[in-house]
This record gives structure tokens, C-alpha cells and sequence, in this order.
């Protein structure tokens, strides 16, 4: 990089991040600010995973009407997800069945994959954010 | 490549299953650090002890001293480190996940 490039002029840098989601909703705010992480990574162009594994994969559950509990919808936040091209969404197969859970039980289209997968999969990654 | 990996686990597997999760994830070439009320991990008669003992392990022995534990019966593949080989790990590895 020539000293005289101005930070604008620089190429962006593009990270594979792989974020991990592995917290119930509404327990906490963790979900909120994941997904708030989420989408400012997703303006950048970075190249995102989505990994959902134990209690996580309950934020992923359809018909979610956290209204009573005065509470976003983490439903409605992760349908804005197509909106911004986040489309590497991997849910593990083995935290699925432990809770009797299939694809037809959650709100948007996930990849499910096997306890070999998705360590692969992580091990791949340039970056680690955990929620 | 796949990179290295430093797993951090800070809860006891008595009563949560993040050291389950990780091993789940772990790979060959990564290691295992178990602190705070993770060194609860290190028991022989924890939960997942069996699934522990063809991985790299080790604990902060501070937290183990702390709640009495070096007096228990311990995995005997457990290294016990203070917080500056800590630092020294995680420079080691590409990666750090914190499983909290």
C-alpha cells in the first residue's frame, strides 16, 4: 500500500465471519445486538455466516408474538436477512433433532448440517463472533 | 486451510452444555481452555470427562485451586497454566471461541 492512498482509496477487505448464535431469544438482549452486528457486517460486503447450533435454533421458530413481553420480533429481523443478501444461514442438525425439531418448523430456509459439517465449516472461517 | 482454534469454555458441564457444543466443533490441532467455573471441566466424574481425553486440554490453576479442586480426583491429560501461557495460546492459535 503507497503512503499517499487515502483510506477511501483503499480496497475494502473482505473477511469470511463467521457468527455463532447459540442463545434462546428474549431471555436476553444478545439476539438483538447479534443481529444488529449482522446487518452492519452485511453493508460492508462482508462474507457472512450465520451459524445456529444448541438453544440458538429457537430464534429460527415461526409465529414468534413477543408483543406482550414488550420485545422486538427476532422473526421479523431475520426475515430482513434476504433484504440484505445474507443468504449463508447453517443450522446444526444434531442441536434440531435433540429438540424434535425439522426445516418446516422454522421461519426462514437454512442449510442443515452434520456435527463434521459444521465444525468444517467453522474451521474455515477468518473470524469468530459469538452470541 | 482450516485454521487452529482456542476453545474457551467458563461454565461447569454440571449445569450447562457449552464444553458439549465444543467438543462438538473441536478438530484435531485445536485445544481447550477451561476457566472461571469452567475448571469444573476438569473433574474425572464430569458429564463429558470421556469425550475430553483425546483432546488438548488445559485449565487455569488459579480457578481450580480457588474452589477446592486440586484436592479431586482430575483428568491426569489436563495441563494446568496460569493466565501468561493464557496469552500465549491465544497467539498460538489463528482463532478464539468463546463458548459462554
Amino acid at each position: 500500500m503507497s503512503s499517499n492512498q487515502t483510506p477511501a482509496a483503499q480496497k475494502p477487505v473482505t473477511k469470511k465471519i463467521g457468527i455463532l448464535l447459540r442463545h434462546s431469544p428474549y431471555g436476553n438482549n444478545l439476539t438483538l445486538e447479534v443481529l444488529d452486528a449482522v446487518l452492519t457486517s452485511a453493508a460492508y460486503d462482508q462474507s457472512l455466516s450465520l451459524i445456529f447450533m444448541g438453544d440458538g435454533i429457537f430464534q429460527l421458530l415461526k409465529e414468534q408474538s413477543p408483543q406482550a413481553i414488550e420485545h422486538k420480533s427476532i422473526e421479523k429481523k431475520l426475515a430482513s436477512f434476504a433484504i440484505y443478501d445474507i443468504d449463508q444461514v447453517y443450522v446444526c442438525a444434531y442441536s434440531l433433532q435433540q429438540r424434535q425439531l425439522t426445516a418446516a418448523s422454522l421461519s426462514i430456509a437454512v442449510t442443515i448440517l452434520e456435527e463434521h459439517e459444521l465444525s468444517e465449516l467453522i474451521h474455515q472461517q477468518e473470524t469468530l463472533l459469538s452470541f | 486451510m482450516p485454521h487452529s482454534i482456542l476453545h474457551t469454555v467458563n461454565q461447569s458441564p454440571f449445569d450447562k452444555n457449552t464444553l458439549e457444543q465444543c467438543q462438538m466443533v473441536y478438530k484435531s490441532g485445536d485445544s481447550i481452555l477451561l476457566l472461571e467455573d469452567g475448571v469444573y471441566g476438569a473433574l474425572v466424574s464430569q458429564p463429558f470427562a470421556a469425550a475430553l481425553n483425546d483432546k488438548t486440554c488445559y485449565a487455569i490453576a488459579a480457578d481450580v485451586e480457588a474452589r477446592g479442586l486440586n484436592q479431586q480426583a482430575l483428568l491426569s491429560h489436563i495441563k494446568f497454566i496460569d493466565y501468561n501461557r493464557f496469552v500465549k495460546l491465544c497467539t498460538e492459535c489463528d482463532l478464539v471461541q468463546s463458548w459462554y
